[in-house]
Protein backbone atom coordinates (compact mmCIF):
# COMPACT_ATOMS: atom_id res chain seq x y z
CA UNK A 1 0.00 0.00 0.00
CA UNK A 2 3.20 2.33 1.19
CA UNK A 3 4.53 1.45 -2.27
CA UNK A 4 1.70 2.36 -4.55
CA UNK A 5 0.82 5.40 -2.67
CA UNK A 6 4.56 6.16 -3.57
CA UNK A 7 4.19 5.58 -7.25
CA UNK A 8 1.21 7.85 -7.45
CA UNK A 9 3.00 10.65 -5.46
CA UNK A 10 5.89 10.51 -8.11
CA UNK A 11 3.88 9.63 -11.39
CA UNK A 12 1.66 12.73 -9.87
CA UNK A 13 5.15 14.84 -9.41
CA UNK A 14 6.16 14.07 -12.76
CA UNK A 15 3.05 14.75 -14.79
CA UNK A 16 2.41 17.95 -13.39
CA UNK A 17 4.65 20.03 -15.89
CA UNK A 18 2.90 18.61 -18.54
CA UNK A 19 0.49 20.69 -17.34
CA UNK A 20 1.86 23.46 -17.33
CA UNK A 21 1.07 26.00 -20.47
CA UNK A 22 2.46 29.48 -21.61
CA UNK A 23 1.49 31.75 -23.51
CA UNK A 24 3.22 35.03 -24.82
CA UNK A 25 0.91 37.38 -26.92
CA UNK A 26 2.95 39.97 -28.40
CA UNK A 27 0.77 42.87 -29.08
CA UNK A 28 1.86 45.08 -31.65
CA UNK A 29 1.35 49.38 -29.98
CA UNK A 30 -0.89 50.87 -31.98
CA UNK A 31 0.53 54.38 -33.08
CA UNK A 32 -1.87 56.93 -33.84
CA UNK A 33 -0.15 60.07 -32.31
CA UNK A 34 2.49 60.95 -35.33
CA UNK A 35 -0.90 60.88 -37.46
CA UNK A 36 -2.62 63.20 -35.47
CA UNK A 37 0.52 65.62 -35.18
CA UNK A 38 1.02 65.56 -38.53
CA UNK A 39 -2.69 66.41 -39.19
CA UNK A 40 -2.59 69.46 -36.63
CA UNK A 41 0.86 70.79 -38.32
CA UNK A 42 -1.25 70.80 -41.29
CA UNK A 43 -3.70 72.74 -40.11
CA UNK A 44 -1.47 75.06 -38.16
CA UNK A 45 0.47 75.65 -41.45
CA UNK A 46 -3.46 75.92 -43.45
CA UNK A 47 -4.08 78.34 -41.20
CA UNK A 48 -0.85 80.83 -41.08
CA UNK A 49 -0.85 81.14 -44.56
CA UNK A 50 -4.57 81.73 -45.06
CA UNK A 51 -3.99 84.82 -41.87
CA UNK A 52 -0.83 85.76 -43.62
CA UNK A 53 -2.41 86.07 -47.46
CA UNK A 54 -5.39 88.08 -45.27
CA UNK A 55 -3.12 90.51 -43.36
CA UNK A 56 -1.39 91.58 -46.50
CA UNK A 57 -5.23 91.93 -48.09
CA UNK A 58 -6.22 93.93 -44.69
CA UNK A 59 -3.18 96.16 -44.69
CA UNK A 60 -3.86 96.96 -48.77
CA UNK A 61 -7.19 98.21 -47.59
CA UNK A 62 -5.71 100.58 -44.77
CA UNK A 63 -5.93 104.34 -45.98
CA UNK A 64 -2.31 104.60 -46.90
CA UNK A 65 -0.36 101.56 -46.91
CA UNK A 66 2.05 103.11 -49.64
CA UNK A 67 1.78 104.16 -53.04
CA UNK A 68 0.21 101.48 -55.00
CA UNK A 69 2.01 100.42 -58.38
CA UNK A 70 -0.79 99.64 -60.10
CA UNK A 71 -0.51 99.79 -63.83
CA UNK A 72 -1.41 103.50 -65.33
CA UNK A 73 -3.77 101.99 -67.93
CA UNK A 74 -5.58 98.75 -67.94
CA UNK A 75 -6.04 97.13 -71.39
CA UNK A 76 -8.89 94.82 -71.45
CA UNK A 77 -8.70 91.29 -69.97
CA UNK A 78 -7.34 88.93 -72.08
CA UNK A 79 -9.27 85.98 -71.26
CA UNK A 80 -8.56 83.05 -73.37
CA UNK A 81 -5.21 83.72 -74.32
CA UNK A 82 -2.66 81.12 -72.68
CA UNK A 83 1.36 80.98 -72.66
CA UNK B 1 55.75 77.71 -37.73
CA UNK B 2 54.43 79.32 -34.26
CA UNK B 3 52.02 76.68 -32.27
CA UNK B 4 49.76 79.58 -32.07
CA UNK B 5 49.31 79.95 -35.80
CA UNK B 6 46.09 77.35 -35.86
CA UNK B 7 44.57 78.56 -32.92
CA UNK B 8 44.25 82.07 -34.42
CA UNK B 9 43.33 80.92 -37.53
CA UNK B 10 40.60 79.17 -35.87
CA UNK B 11 39.47 81.96 -33.65
CA UNK B 12 39.54 84.45 -36.71
CA UNK B 13 37.60 81.72 -38.49
CA UNK B 14 34.95 81.56 -35.83
CA UNK B 15 34.36 85.31 -35.47
CA UNK B 16 33.70 85.72 -38.98
CA UNK B 17 31.22 82.70 -38.80
CA UNK B 18 29.50 84.27 -36.05
CA UNK B 19 29.48 88.07 -37.61
CA UNK B 20 28.22 86.10 -40.64
CA UNK B 21 25.16 84.81 -38.78
CA UNK B 22 24.95 87.65 -36.75
CA UNK B 23 24.76 89.78 -40.49
CA UNK B 24 22.62 87.31 -42.24
CA UNK B 25 19.75 87.49 -39.21
CA UNK B 26 19.99 90.92 -39.61
CA UNK B 27 19.23 91.18 -43.34
CA UNK B 28 16.56 88.52 -43.06
CA UNK B 29 13.28 89.78 -43.55
CA UNK B 30 10.53 90.28 -40.46
CA UNK B 31 6.88 88.72 -41.45
CA UNK B 32 5.51 92.43 -41.21
CA UNK B 33 8.05 93.42 -43.13
CA UNK B 34 7.50 90.97 -46.50
CA UNK B 35 3.21 91.89 -45.37
CA UNK B 36 4.00 95.51 -45.61
CA UNK B 37 5.11 95.47 -49.45
CA UNK B 38 3.08 92.52 -50.40
CA UNK B 39 0.39 94.96 -49.54
CA UNK B 40 1.90 97.83 -51.65
CA UNK B 41 1.93 95.73 -54.32
CA UNK B 42 -1.40 94.16 -54.02
CA UNK B 43 -3.14 96.38 -56.18
CA UNK B 44 -0.91 96.41 -59.33
CA UNK B 45 -0.96 92.34 -59.00
CA UNK B 46 -5.09 92.20 -59.06
CA UNK B 47 -4.83 95.07 -61.54
CA UNK B 48 -2.90 92.28 -63.49
CA UNK B 49 -4.55 89.51 -62.26
CA UNK B 50 -7.84 91.41 -64.10
CA UNK B 51 -6.33 91.79 -67.37
CA UNK B 52 -5.38 88.14 -67.46
CA UNK B 53 -2.08 88.76 -67.64
CA UNK B 54 -0.54 86.81 -64.36
CA UNK B 55 -2.01 83.83 -62.44
CA UNK B 56 -1.65 81.77 -59.52
CA UNK B 57 1.00 78.76 -59.81
CA UNK B 58 -0.18 75.47 -57.39
CA UNK B 59 3.29 76.31 -55.93
CA UNK B 60 2.47 79.70 -53.98
CA UNK B 61 3.38 81.68 -56.79
CA UNK B 62 2.41 84.14 -59.37
CA UNK B 63 3.37 83.92 -62.88
CA UNK B 64 3.17 85.41 -67.16
CA UNK B 65 0.51 83.89 -67.98
CA UNK B 66 2.18 84.34 -71.46
CA UNK B 67 5.86 84.70 -72.01
CA UNK B 68 5.33 88.07 -73.79
CA UNK B 69 3.61 89.63 -71.23
CA UNK B 70 7.43 89.23 -69.64
CA UNK B 71 8.38 91.83 -71.97
CA UNK B 72 6.80 94.78 -69.94
CA UNK B 73 9.51 95.65 -67.56
CA UNK B 74 7.12 96.54 -64.52
CA UNK B 75 5.54 93.29 -64.94
CA UNK B 76 8.43 91.43 -64.99
CA UNK B 77 9.85 93.50 -61.83
CA UNK B 78 6.41 92.89 -59.73
CA UNK B 79 6.09 89.22 -60.70
CA UNK B 80 9.87 88.89 -59.39
CA UNK B 81 9.55 90.99 -55.92
CA UNK B 82 5.78 89.34 -55.27
CA UNK B 83 7.78 85.71 -55.76
CA UNK B 84 10.78 86.73 -53.74
CA UNK B 85 8.42 88.08 -51.21
CA UNK B 86 6.61 84.99 -50.99
CA UNK B 87 9.26 82.57 -51.04
CA UNK B 88 11.13 84.43 -47.98
CA UNK B 89 7.52 84.11 -46.12
CA UNK B 90 7.48 80.59 -46.87
CA UNK B 91 10.63 79.90 -45.63
CA UNK B 92 9.94 81.89 -42.71
CA UNK B 93 6.80 79.65 -41.79
CA UNK B 94 8.99 76.51 -42.78
CA UNK B 95 11.36 77.22 -40.26
CA UNK B 96 8.39 77.73 -37.87
CA UNK B 97 7.57 74.76 -38.19
CA UNK B 98 10.26 72.82 -38.97
CA UNK B 99 9.32 71.54 -42.60
CA UNK B 100 10.31 72.19 -45.44
CA UNK B 101 9.23 75.70 -47.67
CA UNK B 102 7.55 73.46 -50.50
CA UNK B 103 5.00 72.20 -48.13
CA UNK B 104 4.45 76.24 -46.80
CA UNK B 105 4.56 77.00 -50.50
CA UNK B 106 2.23 73.75 -51.51
CA UNK B 107 -0.34 74.94 -48.77
CA UNK B 108 -0.53 79.35 -50.13
CA UNK B 109 -1.68 77.15 -54.02
CA UNK B 110 -4.04 75.57 -52.73
CA UNK B 111 -5.46 78.59 -50.99
CA UNK B 112 -4.94 81.10 -53.57
CA UNK B 113 -6.37 78.54 -56.36
CA UNK B 114 -9.62 78.52 -53.78
CA UNK B 115 -9.93 81.99 -53.30
CA UNK B 116 -9.25 83.04 -56.65
CA UNK B 117 -12.08 83.91 -58.70
CA UNK B 118 -13.84 82.25 -61.82
CA UNK B 119 -12.05 84.34 -64.63
CA UNK B 120 -8.58 84.31 -62.45
CA UNK B 121 -6.06 82.63 -64.39
CA UNK B 122 -4.41 79.49 -62.66
CA UNK B 123 -1.36 77.30 -63.22
CA UNK B 124 -1.92 73.54 -61.67
CA UNK B 125 0.89 70.96 -61.15
CA UNK B 126 0.11 69.72 -65.17
CA UNK B 127 1.79 73.33 -65.67
CA UNK B 128 -0.90 74.74 -68.56
CA UNK B 129 -2.85 77.71 -67.39
CA UNK B 130 -6.78 77.95 -67.24
CA UNK B 131 -9.56 79.67 -65.77
CA UNK B 132 -10.87 79.21 -62.28
CA UNK B 133 -13.94 78.40 -63.82
CA UNK B 134 -12.79 75.69 -66.94
CA UNK B 135 -10.53 74.35 -64.09
CA UNK B 136 -11.40 70.35 -63.69
CA UNK B 137 -10.45 69.59 -59.47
Amino acid sequence: MRHWLLACALAGMLAMPACYTSHTVKVEPVEVKPIHITMDINIKIDREVDDFFSEVEKKAAEPNPGAPTAPASPSSPSSGEQK
Amino acid sequence: MNARCPKAVFSLGLCAAILGAMAAAACADTKEQIVERMAKRLAAVKQYKAEGKIGETFDGLVDAVRAQYLDDATLRKLVADENTDRKAFYILGAEKYGVTPEVFALSAGRRNFREARPEDWLRPKDGKWVQKKDLKE
